[in-house]
């Protein structure tokens, strides 16, 4: 048996772009638009379980009710739950940019016992713990664009 | 539940990093030819076929569409199912419901991922809330880099016991003929690979895969008849947890793994899992998330699950082993890889995983799959009905 020449193999290349857009509809329309003109939080709460829904929406997903206007404002200032520093290049799946190395990521507890994600303006690993006390800093006025982003990030005010 | 329904043949592919030889189409046949192989069945003795994979790792929407001749749904029912994770359990745990309905006898499965034509993390960052927080995504190793931080900071765990785990794995990987990386690691290799994001590294991961998986199901008394070694499917259960937006990885007992393996042992009386379990093939994306879950399965007490790792109770030889397969961080072919681990359960129970067959006797196996980050998939497979 002769032996066969190895074979061929085609790939197709598909360079693809897909731009979408999402409404945010009326309670996180609202939330990103407070953050946009006057750089406030906001979350809604439940009127039977009493929790607070951050981000804002229409039904408690445990309750099954429909959560209305009960609008609650937020405070910018929370603890480090958790957080990670990232070393490895990525992209903002939103937009595919790459993003500046290193940055750390943490869950952020606001005080009144809401959480989110966000960046911390500390790189230094070294320099973050659990429980350090952080503040939104936000982008001025004529860059907020009503969005996540529109916070910049947290800042360290105090260790714990 | 009308219908008792059995595993009566599974098959999977050898798993590569790319497969420039086939299409997707062609992937999904191997494993399809495998299970029914296995069965001695051919695709006339097919009452159904329910497929899946994640399809925005491919870009393809609808592969159903033109993968019915790789399937063989060719004028018979079925379905397309995608699920994130869990998609091979879900379709597997369509399979079951399909059988179990009484609607149909034999009812094939089938779950493949071709990882080596898209880019993966773009795609599963695209699966966060686009408003919330998609900007800030960091895939599966964000995630489960907050699963190790907290699991070390919570029980005072060392790196070195997520490396014992990962050698554990590789050495069922290395004696697992369908296993994707066999790396013959030591403690060292793990401990001096490349940091990711802290205290994740490379090892930790799994790798990206291509691959497929099939199973054949059927009713109680078509399974009989196909087969001498029929696997029966005892219960499967998914879990859902509210929206992935607000969840938090690192709040246990609050999670949909502990929730899904509570309520199905409750079902099915189990009381001591690790001891009325013979073997469970767990969902592991990366080995923090084998160390840290081994608690929210019940198996262990919380905080235990690193001194398990020091005593290879977990291992092949081992009083109660975890992933002989090598498990996910070996082998990733992301919609296949949670039907995989009901695969290989499965041959654990029928006592053919060959040289990663386990020591202690197989007969009761259990099986996880986690997905969207926010739901547990959970099903347990038994020798004798
Ligand atoms: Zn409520």
């Amino acid at each position: 048996m002769t032996e066969k020449p190895s074979e061929e193999f085609l790939v197709m290349p598909i360079p693809l772009e897909l731009p979408f857009q999402w409404a945010a509809g009326p309670y996180l329309g609202r939330f990103f638009r407070e953050l946009r003109d006057n750089a406030r939080l906001l979350a809604n709460k439940c009127p039977q379980c009493g929790r607070l829904l951050f981000p804002p929406r229409q039904v408690c997903a445990q309750c099954h009710v429909k959560v209305g206007e009960d609008w609650v404002e937020l405070s910018d200032k929370g603890v480090v739950e958790d957080f990670t520093v990232v070393v490895e290049p990525m992209s903002d799946p939103s937009t595919g940019e790459r993003r500046t190395l290193p940055y750390p990521t943490a869950t952020i507890r606001l005080e009144e016992g809401v959480s989110l994600i966000h960046y911390l303006e500390e790189t230094d690993s070294a320099k973050i713990r659990e429980g350090l006390k952080v503040q939104a800093v936000f982008k001025p006025r004529e860059k907020r664009k009503g969005e996540m982003r529109d916070i910049l990030y947290f800042r360290i005010v105090e260790g714990p | 539940m009308a219908e008792r329904v059995a595993i009566v043949g599974v098959g999977q592919t050898y798993h590569r990093s790319r497969r420039p030889d086939v299409n997707q189409v062609e992937l999904m046949n191997e494993a399809v030819r495998a299970a029914l192989d296995d069965a001695q069945l051919t695709l006339r003795d097919i009452d159904a076929v329910v497929m899946g994979n994640m399809e925005l790792f491919e870009g393809n929407y609808l592969v159903d569409m033109w993968a019915s001749d790789g399937i063989g749904s060719y004028l018979k029912p079925g379905m397309k199912i995608t699920t994130g994770g869990t998609t091979g359990a879900t379709v597997s745990c369509a399979a079951f419901n399909h059988a179990a309905s009484g609607l149909f006898d034999v009812v094939l499965a089938v779950a493949f991922e071709k990882q080596d034509e898209g880019d993966t993390t773009a795609g599963l960052n695209s699966v966060s809330d686009p408003l919330w927080r998609r900007w800030i995504a960091t895939g599966a190793m964000g995630a489960f880099a907050r699963v190790g931080r907290d699991y070390i900071r919570r029980t005072g765990c060392k790196e070195e016991h997520a490396a014992m785990l990962r050698v554990k794995a590789d050495k069922g990987a290395c004696r697992n003929p369908y296993a994707h990386l066999k790396l013959n690691l030591t403690i060292e290799d793990v401990m001096n690979s490349r940091m990711l994001m802290w205290p994740m590294r490379l090892l930790h991961m799994c790798p990206t895969s291509v691959g497929a998986a099939a199973l054949v199901v059927a009713s109680e008394k078509r399974a009989k008849q196909i087969t001498k070694k029929p696997v029966w499917v005892k219960d499967w259960v998914t879990v859902h947890e509210e929206s992935a937006t607000t969840w938090s990885m690192v709040r246990p007992g609050e999670t949909s793994l502990e929730k899904a393996s509570r309520l199905i042992y409750q079902r099915n009386g189990i009381t001591k899992p690790a001891e009325e379990i013979d073997v469970a093939e767990i969902y592991e994306p990366s080995i923090w998330g084998e160390l840290a879950w081994y608690e929210q399965y019940h198996f262990c007490e919380p905080g235990e699950g690193w001194r398990w790792a020091e005593k290879g109770v977990t291992d092949m030889e081992g009083e109660f082993p975890v992933n002989p397969s090598g498990g996910v961080v070996a082998t990733n072919p992301i919609g296949a890889t949670a039907m995989i681990r009901i695969v290989e359960a499965a041959l654990q129970v029928r006592g053919d995983a060959g040289e990663h067959q386990v020591s202690r006797p197989v007969r009761t196996a259990f099986t996880t799959a986690w997905g969207g980050s926010n739901w547990t998939v959970a099903t347990l497979l038994t020798k004798s009905l």
